[in-house]
């Protein structure tokens, strides 16, 4: 090969290939590819990413912002920008809040420092796959084909397609798929409950909303069920006074969730804390906290938990006092009158009902940990206060994994490690109400004339009209509508990447193409976005004005103010509805949807962004938060950081005053009342029976099911380090970090002759992916890790050479909602399949696909 | 930086190289890094802050946490060590350099480079025992980390040390690290420092001004 | 489905990466991520890979030159290292690899290949302990062992020597001439397959300053290598201290022999 051919090949590798072939590929046809129109793209770039010119921080502009995505936390970040370009980002330093300066950072107010992915934002802000001009379909779905189209094309499409669906099959019609994926804020939002667009559909008159929340579903369930509220949660300073730290499927090292946890744990190993995994891998987190690694069969932790109860029972070492005063149903003593014939959760573990106690031996042919350990852990739990059994998310994603949950919670619950300082009640960890919406949220607000279970849509689609409603998790409605199915034929993702991101895609696919009208509005072009008829080009949260406020713990607010123009044509995604509420219903819809705003809003918005937000800080964070720091203050700091009297830790007033629990009895409800008292199932969002007391229940497929002697690997995809879910992945920066690549052990990939760097096939009944392996003794026999989010990329004959684990899932969910993520079994073996990194094949990422003597 | 037009500082920069022998600097004060091999998550938010500072491609990496891991399933351990540029006291890329792109600094021992000077013959990359200096294929120079001493002289701290979410990257004067006296939250309380840690290039090539909180898997005698 | 993206990948592809066909064959000549981990780059097969299947991907090393002109407006023609005033320097400014490989001094002097210096390494850039097909010895994230650097570009242990002062201070006594004392002392030198033995005595009985090209001259580590000590004719009975834990002769893979008998 010749130099110039190789140092060509080389520079497209890095940096340029996508963009260089796109811009053939637009020579060649008329229409553009999806990401086609990054060739229209500013010269902003260059100047963006210089290595030089090299200005000082003084010699650019500093605005205080924050990150926004869907991750566990939310920190600052400090754009500085020359002229309309931010050059580069810095994060907290403790200079910007009141009474700060560089370097302070003390445990009242810890700097709120962004983790890689924020650091990373502006090659995402600045990426060639931003949409940038509204783009129609003109080939098939998920062809990839758009052209470019104006604004008031696009919105005329819409608008008449939408009155036409509505008009043909009813008030169900449109499925709202918005998430929190990509706009979180307190003004600009995307979310099924408070989100911009469940107000506009609803107000619209047309819309199926999805309740479950495919992260922790399970856990909501769980913490609703248990405590009657997710708010079960402590600020993440409590963290450091704990002096026995479970982290159950927990990597915070991952997944940053809070501000600071991380950093607290830290402090409490320093002060002699102990530290506890249970996980099928090694994590960085058991790393860092060096905690003893217990590892464990995915979706046999209810299991694991059971015989850990047991020995606490048998052993006399529950806390019978805090159960007596403060339980309902944990044994024969606390149940109420009214269920004397029921079940106890004692009784259960110790086998009354089924002559099958559930000691640590039958707790370790089910997960695979040893009697020995079990009970080692259990003793340690038990005999260790205060101790913090945090219980995450992810072995929630389970088939039945709300089990695991309510278990987690009666072994807080009978260790007494509730309500106490360094002890922990979490499930879903929510641990400070912040004031969440500056826009109306009044009675148009979340309308809904069906709910479905999240990620039963395509199964919906598919068989409709022959579904019955437990299928699908039909939310109950209180009029003569209840029960119908909805005919769903056309789907809005605001702010989500969905389609990539549900269980099972492959049915997915077969159910999008039966759909009249699917819209994309994003600030990027996504999987998702590909089988889009529109897209809308959506202002990321660095141009247009918003507050941050943290992502469950934390507590604090950063201004999120316009620091560039919007680049492109793009809008906010409240400017978007707002026109197509005046284009579908006039004036009236136009201002009963934003009421602020006149008809010129699409055009001009920031007197009307800056109202909406004033009003909230001024009724709210300052009415009913008792913040006194002005929004003009607020505004030219940049943050406002609450500082607590004591460490929040949930449930502390029921503890230490006897304030009554958020349930129907005021209890911990470890035998759920309103479970207890369900005739007909099919008739609850559930549609399928759920214990009401905690119980081990057999997952579908597990290492221990028959089906192992077909697909002898069990799957789970956990949240990656290096995306938030999807968002991200184009980014080459984080893709130095990492590489999409299946985790197996060393003695499992020895005997399928697998070293680390072989391409792999893995596969099911549902799909097939293709990936590289990374071989190590850090994860347990039997099990392969897929991270979730990466972006489909099918070939001709439908395998995912990306490798996206959710080509493998069921899109069947367990009763209470959760998704069954990682309920999955598979097989692997070595192809000849290349795997296909990312969409531009540039960035393989990490350093040697650049580095030396290339 | 220097631009084309600045034709004093090119002269000086190639007088700085003619001369019979090498003679290092000695700084009036070194700075170093020091970092928690222990502590570290391994979040390479550090990476990413500098990679988005000195506004580089996908490529080259001043800043590079390298993950360790061994044992056998289940008995495992894993950590990670960080290395930018160790400023060393007696750089070894410094006296390959043609055209005296890089140099010690006086007042802090920083070794800093100016890349508009390089001609691309990489070879203080080959003599780093360490990588730092880092070859970008799309200008054809090399590039490295120069502790942000834009950052520095404004009297702050690097963007690595101010991105590190564990608090567990600092910097500070190179002996009162190796003393263990430097005032740092990325030493615990009865943390020891060392110069070295296993898998490490021979500190005595170069003497690198960087401490680590050594894994007890990863200490050397 | 296609996505449109990904058909217009195989355009690219073959330049990606051009190989020579025989050992390419198993590589795949489309797939990058693929040959990255082809055996041939880590151990045992490096050791016997030879410097033409290595080309056959990574020619590059050769081909590319230095800029003429820095960014900055320096040009090449007009810059010297500190080492470079010395006598044996001559040439242009040459890149690192060509500097070893193909100078007029480097093909006169020397023969490495390619794996005299790179005995493969973790492309993770982790060290996997115990190693699966990584090296256990190689240092954190360089692809070289900075050891073998030190073989040639150590310091001049001029104390060792005798020497009262550095070399570049002693060698007015010395006539210059480095054979003064080692026609005696140490004859039995750079017998080790990646050198020419007879070609650097030959120069070095022309021009000193070639010995200390090495031996000092292009000094960038604090440290010398402690060179075995293969026992010569006069060799004095008492090893001094210094010398008591060098070894007598090379490490295997540099021995002259098993260079032969590769071949």
């Amino acid at each position: 090969m010749s130099i110039e051919k190789l140092t060509q090949s080389l520079k497209e590798r890095l940096n340029l290939s996508r963009r260089s072939f796109l811009k053939s590929a637009a020579v060649g046809g008329a229409s553009l590819t999806a990401g086609g129109l990054v060739e229209m793209k500013t010269a902003k770039e260059a100047k963006a990413f210089a290595y030089e010119p090299y200005p000082t921080d003084d010699q650019l502009e500093t605005v205080v912002t924050s990150c926004a995505h869907n991750c566990g936390s939310r920190h600052m970040l400090v754009a500085h920008k020359w002229k309309d370009v931010i050059v580069r980002l810095s994060t907290d330093d403790g200079r910007y809040q009141r009474n700060g300066h560089f370097g302070k950072d003390d445990n009242e107010e810890p700097q709120l420092r962004a983790c890689l992915r924020g650091r990373s934002y502006r090659q995402r802000l600045y990426s060639a796959e931003r949409l940038l001009y509204p783009m129609m379909r003109v080939g098939e779905r998920g062809e990839g084909k758009f052209k470019r189209i104006s604004w008031d094309e696009a919105l005329t499409y819409v608008a008449s397609k939408m009155v036409e669906i509505k008009d043909t099959y009813g008030p169900t019609a449109l499925v709202d798929q918005s998430y929190a994926g990509a706009s979180y804020g307190v003004l600009h939002k995307s979310d099924q409950i408070e989100g911009l667009l469940g107000r506009f559909l609803g107000m619209f008159g047309c819309r199926t909303s999805s309740w479950s929340v495919p992260s922790y579903q399970g856990t909501t369930f769980s913490s609703r069920m248990t405590f009657g509220t997710i708010e079960d949660g402590n600020e993440d300073d409590t963290f450091a006074h704990s002096k026995l730290m479970i982290m159950w499927g927990w990597n915070p090292a991952y997944t940053f969730h809070g501000g600071n946890t991380f950093m607290y744990m830290r402090m409490a190993k320093q002060r002699g804390c102990k530290f506890v995994l249970i996980d099928p891998q090694y994590t960085d987190s058991a790393a860092a906290y060096d905690a003893w690694w217990i590892p464990i069969r995915p979706n046999t932790d209810a299991a694991m938990m059971a015989g850990m109860a047991h020995y606490i029972f048998t052993n006399d070492l529950h806390d019978q006092e805090f159960i007596d005063k403060f339980c309902q149903g944990m044994d024969a003593g606390t149940m109420p009158d009214w269920a004397k014939d029921k079940e106890n959760f004692k009784d259960y573990i110790l086998g009354k009902y089924d002559n099958e106690p559930k000691t640590p031996e039958w707790a370790s042919k089910i997960c695979g940990v040893s009697a020995e350990d079990i009970i080692k852990l259990a003793d340690m739990y038990a005999r260790t206060k205060p101790a913090a059994l945090k219980a995450s998310w992810a072995p929630g994603r389970n088939a039945y994994g709300e089990q695991y949950n309510r278990m987690a919670a009666a072994l807080q619950a009978m260790t007494g490690n509730i309500g106490i300082l360094g002890g922990c009640a979490e499930g879903v960890g929510k641990a400070w109400h912040a004031e969440a919406v500056a826009y109306p949220y009044d009675q148009y607000s979340n309308i809904w004339f069906q709910s479905i279970k999240s990620d039963r849509w395509a199964h919906c689609v598919l068989n409709y009209p022959n579904v019955k409603r437990e299928e699908i998790g039909l939310w109950p409605r209180q009029d003569n509508t209840d029960g119908q199915i909805p005919n769903i034929k056309g789907i809005f993702w605001q702010g989500s990447d969905w389609f990539n991101q549900l269980t099972n895609i492959n049915k997915e696919i077969e159910a999008i193409n039966k759909l009249e009208l699917v819209v994309c509005m994003d600030s990027t072009i996504t999987p998702s976005g590909l089988y889009a008829d529109i897209l809308l080009p959506i202002a990321t949260h660095f141009e247009r004005h918003d507050v941050a406020l943290p992502w469950y713990k934390g507590h604090y607010y950063i201004h999120r103010p316009k620091v560039i123009e919007p680049m492109g044509e793009s809008k906010t995604d409240f400017q978007v509805f707002t026109e197509l509420a005046y284009r579908i219903g006039g004036d009236v819809f136009g201002q009963a949807f934003n009421p602020k705003a006149n008809r010129d809003y699409f055009h001009i918005n920031d007197n009307v962004d800056e109202a909406y937000l004033k009003e909230w800080w001024d009724k709210k964070v300052i009415g009913h938060q008792h913040v006194d720091m002005s929004w003009d203050e607020f505004k030219q700091r940049g943050v406002y950081k609450f500082k607590l009297d004591q460490p929040h830790v949930a449930f502390r007033e029921q503890i230490e005053n006897g304030k009554a629990f958020q349930t129907p009895s005021g209890k911990i409800e470890i035998l759920a009342s309103q479970l207890a008292q369900i005739t007909d199932w099919k008739k609850t969002m559930y549609g399928y029976e759920i214990p009401y007391i905690p119980k081990w229940i057999e997952p579908w497929e597990s290492l221990n099911s028959p089906k192992t002697s077909e697909f002898p690997f069990h799957l789970i995809s956990p949240h990656p380090r290096w995306r938030t879910h999807s968002i991200f992945n184009n980014c080459s920066w984080l893709r130095e970090t990492y590489e999409q690549e299946v985790t197996l052990n060393a003695a499992d990939a020895k005997k399928l002759g697998i070293r680390t760097g072989d391409t792999v096939e893995i596969w099911n009944k549902r799909g097939r992916v293709v990936v590289p392996t990374y071989v190590t003794e850090r994860c347990m026999p039997g099990v392969a890790v897929l991270h979730e989010g990466v972006w489909i990329d099918l070939d001709a004959e439908g395998v995912d050479r990306a490798g996206n684990p959710d080509m493998l899932t069921l899109d069947e969910p367990s009763p209470a909602g959760a998704f069954a993520y990682n309920t999955v079994l598979c097989n692997i073996k070595k192809t000849d399949l290349e795997h296909r990194p990312g969409w531009d094949q540039l960035a393989t990422s990490r350093a040697h696909v650049f580095r030396r003597d290339l | 930086m220097t631009s084309k037009k600045d034709k004093a500082r090119i002269k000086a920069a190639v007088k700085r190289r003619k001369r019979e022998t090498y003679t290092p600097v000695v700084p009036d004060k070194q700075l170093g890094f020091v970092h928690n091999n222990v502590d570290c998550i391994g979040c390479r938010a550090c990476e990413i802050a500098c990679k988005d500072k000195n506004g580089l491609a996908a490529g080259p990496r001043f800043r590079r946490v390298q993950y360790i891991e061994g044992g056998t399933y289940p008995d495992v351990y894993a950590y990670k060590v960080n290395m930018s540029c160790n400023h060393c006291e007696s750089p070894a890329c410094l006296p390959t350099c043609p055209t005296g792109a890089i140099f010690k600094r006086q007042e802090d021992g920083i070794v800093d480079i100016d890349s508009t000077l390089c001609i691309g013959c990489r070879r203080c990359e080959a003599a780093c025992p360490f990588g730092a200096p880092q070859f970008d294929p799309n200008d054809n120079i090399v590039k490295k980390c120069n502790m942000c001493v834009d950052e520095i002289e404004a009297g702050r701290k690097p963007y690595c040390v101010m991105a590190c979410m564990m608090r567990v990257l600092d910097i500070g004067s190179i002996d009162e690290i190796w003393r263990g006296s430097l005032d740092t939250v990325a030493v615990g309380p009865t943390d020891k420092v060392s110069k070295q840690v296993k898998n490490m290039a021979n500190i005595e090539l170069t003497k690198p001004s960087i401490g680590f909180v050594a894994h007890s898997k990863g200490k050397v005698k | 489905m296609i996505l449109p993206i990904r058909t217009l990948i195989p355009l690219l592809l073959p330049m990606l990466l051009s190989i020579d066909p025989a050992f390419a064959r198993d590589i795949g000549p489309e797939d990058y991520e693929r040959s990255r981990w082809h055996p041939i780059h880590f151990k045992p097969n490096i050791d016997n890979a030879k410097d033409e299947q290595c080309l056959s991907c990574h020619q590059e090393i050769l081909e590319r030159k230095v800029l003429n002109q820095s960014p900055a407006g320096i040009t090449s023609t007009e810059v010297l290292a500190w080492y470079q005033t010395l006598s044996t320097y001559e040439g242009e400014q040459e890149t690192f690899h060509r500097r070893h490989l193909v100078t007029p001094l480097a093909t006169e002097l020397m023969d490495l290949k390619c794996n005299t210096c790179h005995q493969g390494n973790d492309l993770r850039e982790e060290a996997v302990i115990p190693p699966d097909h990584s090296n256990q010895d190689l240092t954190l994230r360089k692809s070289v062992n900075p050891d073998i650097c030190l073989m040639c570009h150590g310091a001049n242990a001029y104390e060792l020597m005798g020497l009262p002062t550095p070399w570049t201070e002693s060698r007015k006594n010395f006539q210059n001439n480095c054979l003064l004392c080692h026609s005696y002392i140490r004859t039995e030198r750079h017998q080790v397959n990646y050198l020419k033995a007879d070609a650097i005595e030959a120069a070095g009985k022309a021009n000193s300053d070639v010995c200390y090209g090495c031996h000092g001259g292009r000094q960038w580590y604090r440290i010398a290598y402690p060179y075995p000590r293969n026992p010569w004719k006069s060799m004095s009975k008492v090893t001094p201290g210094w010398a008591r834990d060098r070894p007598t002769e090379s490490e295997p893979r540099f021995r002259k022999e098993i260079q032969q008998a590769a071949n």
